[in-house]
């Protein structure tokens, strides 16, 4: 037998039984989708910048503006596009930023137990009762750059706790196993034991709540760009809309706001849809949507 | 259940601790100078050496933190730069309108999205199930201030059936006339910030349903030939509900960012709102306090809802 | 002969989670005042019903249980308190082989990585030799060299079982806990599995303690067997002196429970009256006086000790 020591084989099992999945396939390619234009954004587009012309503003959609324009007379269509970049962009950085926050703290929380384990649950129970939201606006509007970036690094300071609680779970299931037992008994290191062999085995939960993380990150980034906090120099798909809510043509340009409400809707649809796919793939009991 | 009680109170009152604490950080903290922070670059000399006093705002951090708690305890927050006085007042007459929409749509999402989610994860694959589903799915994505606007465009300009903004209409007398016309300008409000939540409550419970009716001992009584109205309603129901009203308090939370959103796009004067026009008229201290406030809110209906969890469910209170 | 393991005085208790308003601590006495010497080559069979104390013997002895009292010494050397890089680096030489073929096996590692990493792990090996050793371990436990590759899921239990035997293995452990290795397979594979044990104690000659539940598996491999009853060694001896002048009444008991392959064989079975007691309050005097069939007054007053004839140990009133 060749050597199939890879990704594809140790997950086999799940990865058939996504792909048994109708709502998981359709969250998967939104999501490439997704992807594939952020990246090739500006293969279909051309900056958007400055001001239009005059007699471009708040013009219907049509053929030379699949999405209309804004009250600049600048082209929504491109807006949109380079928008996708900027939430692909707060949604990776987001989610690392939570995960590498959150996944030690649930590791250490359910592996160990003892102190560690009252910090780190105490720890997250409270920063999961906080209201973001008003938090992070405090946040955003205390620091001086607006940059995207920061954005995202403050939402992604903000999800851990949700991303400790579930690692906390699983590892609390996989640290009872004879395996784990066994690692132990043959004298692997403890910090093998806990970044080897029980995250391996416990990272499917975490996989679930990634892809909803990244869901929830653009609905903060919007709520942020809405109320006027985010990065002015990026097109972010909040940006827009906070642009059409100052314009004051929210109720006569229905394409201003429609078109970016309708972008985030279609990313959260699929990321949670893939959220979906992944949690019915791990589970053994429920198989079959 | 009074240890729990203590317990819980204990802990509420250590999140807030800390919260205050996190705010006084990451407002003095911040690159840039915290004087500026609370202190209008408007004043009089005489005023910020006034302030600079009343707030410590000279002494050295820690004495400032302490200043800081104190106050708090007071009931100080500060004075807001724009409206010139004491941010406390100002909040106090946002707050009820707040925690009566929150409060109220809570409620509503509650009764309405458990139900739903259970009947739902019942029935699982039938047409009411999948429908619910693709709502609830397309619920949870709504971008909140483009739903507030469309429905206030529909029903509001357009159709003229509800008020376009407000709380209430400004000359309407006590009584009946003024809880009817609050109602009136609450419908609006009270759809837009319930449509994510309750979207959210409807896949969470279907989800625990579903979780719970694939439970073993569900096919056990099921086996027993218990009757499946009392399979749902006993076994089923009660179980999944736990991490239903669990998720509750955290909801809670996730709901004031909602809020926020829903007032602004809605006049509606309330905390919300305010946060809002502190941000554009860069007001901080109103900003610092309405956050202390509504976290404070927060780990109070927290704290309830573990209450009433704990009371539910016997597992808890052995511990 | 060369003593290799000495386990003197060994207790182990865990505590019980009792409610806060008693003061009482409460304990599972699960092993109490358990001593043997395990020689290097020998086989010691460790027998007892579920409760008796008998995994958490082997399991303290290798420290995955942190024992309460006693002491482990090993080639003379005093490991019970060892910790950290220390013990990590004993444990080389004692090894475990886990009760649940399907359990013991990290899923989502393939076998050669499995029994390749803790050898890696002490920098026995490098990568190339290692993977060698790993080749020479699967000939030693009958398993085939593409099996490599693959994962525990695609092997059956005995296959599995013999995979964690030559995981042990690579370590060139000078002892080896089994507990109860076969338990969990089909009766067929049971004989291979305990033939493939003799074979590799001829060829490598390490110390096994062979846990197990039932007599007639021990009977084959051990050289001297124990018999525990609530924590306790009731009776220890020769094997061929347990099977030909069983003393204590509970070895007699398991003894006639041996099925007899010869149907026209008459075979007196002593049936056990009564409940294991609880192993929270065990009760004074001899543990096993309320199921014992030659119970004396004194039994229920006095706890026997374990006394020595001749190399026979046991611990009852009757001698």
């Amino acid at each position: 037998m060749k050597n199939k020591n890879n990704f594809l084989d140790r997950w086999d099992k799940e990865i058939k039984a996504f792909f048994s999945h109708k709502l998981g396939i359709a969250g998967l390619i939104g999501v490439s989708f997704l992807i594939i234009v952020a990246i090739l954004a500006p293969l279909i587009v051309e900056p958007v910048e400055g001001y239009g012309a005059f007699e471009d503003k708040l013009l219907k959609p049509s053929m030379d503006h699949f999405f209309g324009t804004d009250d600049m007379g600048l082209d929504l269509f491109s807006q949109v596009v380079w928008g996708t970049r900027a939430s692909i962009k707060v949604g990776v950085i987001a989610v690392s930023i939570a995960m590498l926050i959150g996944v030690p703290i649930g590791l250490m929380s359910g592996y160990s137990g003892g102190i560690l384990d009252t910090l780190g649950t105490g720890l997250t129970d409270i920063f999961l009762t906080i209201p973001m939201l008003p938090l992070m606006i405090i946040v955003a509007a205390v620091t001086e750059s607006n940059s995207i970036n920061t954005v995202a690094l403050i939402i992604g300071i903000f999800s851990w706790p949700m991303i400790a609680r579930i690692t906390k779970s699983s590892t609390l299931r996989v640290s009872g196993m004879q395996y784990i037992e066994a690692a132990n008994s043959l004298g692997i290191k403890k910090r093998d034991i806990i970044f080897k062999h029980v995250l391996m085995n416990a990272s499917t939960p975490i996989f679930v709540n990634l892809t909803i993380v990244m869901a929830t990150s653009i609905i903060t980034e919007s709520a942020i760009s809405f109320l006027g906090l985010g990065d002015p120099t990026t097109h972010s798909w909040g940006k827009i809309l906070h642009n059409s809510y100052q314009s004051g043509a929210f109720a006569t340009a229905w394409w201003y706001s429609l078109f970016p409400s309708l972008a985030i809707m279609f990313f959260v649809i699929s990321f949670n849809f893939l959220s979906m796919g992944v949690r019915d793939a791990l589970n053994p009991k429920i198989s079959r949507e | 259940m009074g240890k729990y009680i203590q317990k819980r109170l204990f802990k509420g009152a250590i999140t807030f601790f800390i919260t205050v604490t996190l705010t006084f950080f990451i407002v003095r903290l911040m690159p840039s100078d915290p004087a500026t922070m609370l202190m209008d670059p408007r004043m009089t000399e005489a005023q910020r050496q006034q302030m600079l006093m009343d707030f410590g705002l000279d002494k050295p951090l820690y004495i400032q933190y302490f200043t800081y708690i104190f106050n708090l305890f007071k009931g100080e927050l500060g004075i807001s730069f724009m409206q010139k006085r004491e941010v406390m007042d100002i909040i106090m007459d946002r707050l009820p309108w707040t925690l009566l929409l929150m409060i109220i749509t809570q409620a509503i999402t509650m009764l309405v999205g458990i139900p739903l989610g259970i009947y739902a994860g019942y029935r699982r694959g039938s047409v009411f199930d999948q429908v619910t589903n693709a709502f609830a799915i397309f619920g949870i994505s709504i971008f909140v201030p483009w739903l507030g606007f469309t429905l206030l465009y529909f029903f509001g300009y357009r159709l003229g059936l509800l008020p376009i903004g407000g709380a209430y209409t400004p000359g309407v007398e006590g009584g009946i006339q003024y809880f009817l016309d609050v109602g009136q300008h609450l419908i609006l409000p009270i759809i837009t910030l319930m449509t994510i939540y309750l979207a959210n409550y409807v896949l969470y419970t279907r989800g625990s349903v579903i979780d719970v009716l694939s439970e073993d001992y569900i096919r056990t009584a099921r086996s027993k030939g218990m009757e499946e109205n009392r399979v749902l309603w006993k076994h089923a129901s009660k179980n999944a509900m736990i991490p239903t009203v669990t998720a509750a308090g955290l909801m809670l939370g996730r709901m004031v960012g909602g809020a926020v959103l829903t007032e602004t796009v809605f006049a509606y004067p309330g905390v919300g709102r305010m946060i809002y026009q502190a941000v554009s008229q860069q007001d901080f201290p109103i900003l610092q306090g309405a956050f202390i406030i509504l976290a404070l809110s927060v780990i109070i209906m927290n704290i309830l809802t573990d209450v009433i969890n704990a009371y539910l469910d016997p597992r808890i209170k052995i511990d | 002969m060369e003593k290799i393991l000495e386990v003197n005085n060994l207790k182990k208790f865990f505590p019980l989670k009792t409610s806060i308003f008693s003061r009482e601590k409460k304990y599972v006495q699960a092993v109490n005042d358990v001593s043997f010497e395990l020689y290097k080559g020998e086989t010691l069979g460790l027998v007892g019903e579920s409760g008796s104390g008998k995994s958490t013997t082997g399991r303290s002895i290798l420290k995955l249980i942190e024992p309460t009292d006693g002491q482990i010494i090993y080639k003379n050397k005093d490991i019970t308190n060892l910790k950290g890089e220390k013990l990590r680096n004993t444990r080389k030489e004692l090894q475990m082989i886990f009760q649940d073929p399907y359990a013991s096996l990290n899923p989502r590692l393939t076998i050669g990585e499995a029994i390749s990493e803790p050898m890696l792990a002490h920098n026995l090996y490098n990568r190339k030799e290692a993977r060698e050793k790993v080749m020479d371990l699967f000939h030693s436990v009958g398993l085939g060299e593409d099996y490599y590759n693959r994962y525990p899921h695609q092997f059956s239990g005995g296959q599995r079982q013999r995979i964690g035997i030559a995981r042990a293995l690579g370590l060139n452990p000078e002892v080896i806990v089994a507990d109860e290795p076969v338990s969990a397979l089909d009766v067929s594979v049971q004989a291979q599995i305990i033939n493939l044990f003799k074979d590799l104690q001829d060829e490598f000659g390490f110390a096994y303690l062979f846990i197990a539940h039932d007599l007639s598996v021990v009977k084959y491999l051990s050289d001297r067997i124990a018999v525990m009853y609530l924590g306790e060694i009731v009776e220890f001896c020769k094997k061929d002196d347990l099977f030909n002048n069983p003393m204590h009444p509970y070895t007699k008991a398991l003894i006639s429970a041996i099925p007899v392959p010869d149907p026209t064989k008459k075979v007196d079975r002593i049936i056990l009256e009564g409940d294991i007691p609880s192993p929270v309050d065990p009760p004074v005097g001899c543990k096993f006086n309320n199921r014992c069939y030659k119970k004396m007054d004194i039994c229920e007053k006095i706890h026997p000790k374990l006394q020595d004839f001749n190399g026979h140990k046991v611990r009852c009133h009757l001698y």
